[in-house]
């Protein structure tokens, strides 16, 4: 598996959250992935900036290039120091409901990527990992 | 004999994958080229250790800088073939897909997408993305998604025409359900699938003759009756 | 400075807005606003969302959307959302999100159709 180097992104403020889904649409088309899966990219992007911005307040985004013999994928790790997910497993089970309650949406994330990691410490902070593959 | 040359920085390799490629398109497969090399290195160790008979150490060491030279050239070139090969594999693919789910425009502003054969998760993205963009592209109000051929349903089949059917609606069309077996209908309903919010018809005609009436549009006799 | 990317206009008796490809938060709310304000001053039958550039819609976006149709709605209105592009569908749908009362359109045209019908 190829390693490429990682680059990052702070995410500081609303402003932030369409600067890095823009930064994000360049890295996906720039891998050349389908119209369909850059929109997938780029709003499963969106949702988890926003998480970090509404409560978490900053963080930072990083994203890598994902090259394994003929497949090429991206990662994007999105991560902060905020107050942590109390039951993850929860998280993971609400949906969003018809009048698009609040939540973290984060099933609705996981269903748009092909890898999806979590882990949150309570205090301490939140690193949501996803992985998208081209397809072929 | 370019491989003893003596540069071997970018120019070196585009050039060797270059000729991978032509390898590939020209059906020589790597076995070939590595059974050529073989012969090569057969005959080229003896005569090295004889050219170097005084000195073993650098006739070893030429040795061995000739065999890493030849394995880095096999290595690129059996990745370009590799590559090749693949492209016109996922291209294939590609093809098959788009002939497998065809859209057809039935009446202006009427579109037909029969569903042949099973559903995995690709073929159901391909298409769902093909039946959206072609009602766009033929502006068609109304979607007729034909399942007569297939076989059988389950849980993440229903699922994925689910999520077609919504994406569908987003756009701000119709879609007709046709083709649904007492069989499949069945299937659905022992699955808790709700198919409440979807038009269904027993048959492409049946769905075709609900198309038009929602775009009121009716089919006369000639001689003026239905 | 965001809310010059979206004028409402008015045509016959509906409120048009066209949204921008990538529209940030500050942009979408203030569509929510000038919906509303401009509803106020027109007494509109509906509004008319033209979405056919944008090419993100996530949570944010379909919750203001929604929200904004059931303000529409309250005030006598009908709302619809024209032109969404297929891969945005496809993403919506996927990510579970829904307009609320707002109907969609293929296009503006189809739109006005709509608006009208239900006018009647």
């Amino acid at each position: 598996m190829s390693t490429e180097p990682q680059r990052e992104m702070p995410i500081r403020s609303e402003g932030d959250i369409v600067t890095t889904r823009r930064t994000v649409r360049e890295v996906a088309q720039r891998l050349g992935f389908g119209i369909t899966d850059v929109t997938r990219i780029v709003t499963a992007t969106s949702e988890l900036a926003r998480n970090i911005v509404l409560y978490a307040g900053a963080g930072v985004i990083r994203w890598r290039e994902l090259g394994k013999s003929s497949r090429v994928g991206v990662e994007l790790t999105l991560e902060d120091n905020g107050p942590g997910i109390t039951d993850i497993e929860q998280a993971m089970q609400e949906g969003y409901t018809t009048s698009g309650g609040l939540g973290l949406g984060l099933p609705g994330t996981k269903r748009l990527m092909d890898e999806f990691e979590i882990a949150s410490e309570v205090g301490r902070g939140t690193r949501v990992t996803v992985r998208k593959w081209r397809r072929l | 004999m370019q491989l003893t040359q003596g540069d071997y920085g970018e120019a070196y390799l585009a050039n060797r994958l270059h000729i991978g490629q032509i390898h590939q398109q020209i059906g020589l497969e790597p076995r070939w080229y590595m059974g050529a090399y073989s012969i090569y290195m057969q005959l080229a160790f003896p005569r090295v250790m004889t050219a170097f008979e005084h000195d073993l150490g650098k006739g070893q060491r030429i040795f061995l800088a000739l065999l890493k030279i030849i394995t880095l050239d096999t290595e690129l070139a059996i990745t370009t073939y590799i590559a090749a090969s693949e492209e016109i594999i996922s291209s294939q693919s590609r093809e098959i897909l788009e002939i497998a789910t065809p859209v057809v425009q039935v009446w202006s502003g009427v579109v037909a997408a029969p569903l042949i054969g099973t559903l995995d998760s690709q073929r159901a993205q391909q298409f769902t993305e093909r039946l959206l963009e072609r009602i766009v592209e033929m502006r068609a109000s109304v979607a007729l998604v034909d399942i007569t051929g297939v076989p059988m349903m389950d849980t993440r089949t229903a699922q994925y025409l689910l999520e077609a059917i919504s994406a569908v609606r987003l756009l701000g069309s119709q879609v007709i359900l046709t083709g649904v077996r007492p069989a499949i209908a069945q299937t659905l309903v022992h699955l808790g699938i709700d198919l409440s919010n979807v038009a269904t018809r027993p048959s492409l005609e049946a769905g075709l003759r609900l198309g038009l009436d929602m775009l009121e549009l009716q089919v006369l006799h000639r001689d003026g009756k239905r | 400075m965001a809310e010059d990317n979206i004028a409402v206009i008015k045509v016959r008796d509906v409120l048009m807005i066209t949204m921008p490809a990538d529209p940030g938060d500050a942009t979408v709310s203030a569509l929510q606003e000038k919906v509303m304000a401009t509803m106020v001053q027109t007494e509109a039958a509906g509004v008319i969302l033209d979405i056919s550039a944008v090419e993100t819609l996530d949570s944010f976006f379909a919750r203001t959307i929604a929200e904004t149709a059931q303000m529409v709605a309250l005030m006598g209105g009908r709302t619809v959302i024209a032109g969404m592009r297929p891969s945005v569908a496809i993403t919506t749908t996927q990510l579970g999100l829904t307009l609320g009362g707002a109907m969609t359109a293929l296009d503006v045209d189809r739109a006005l159709d709509m608006l009208n019908h239900t006018h009647q």
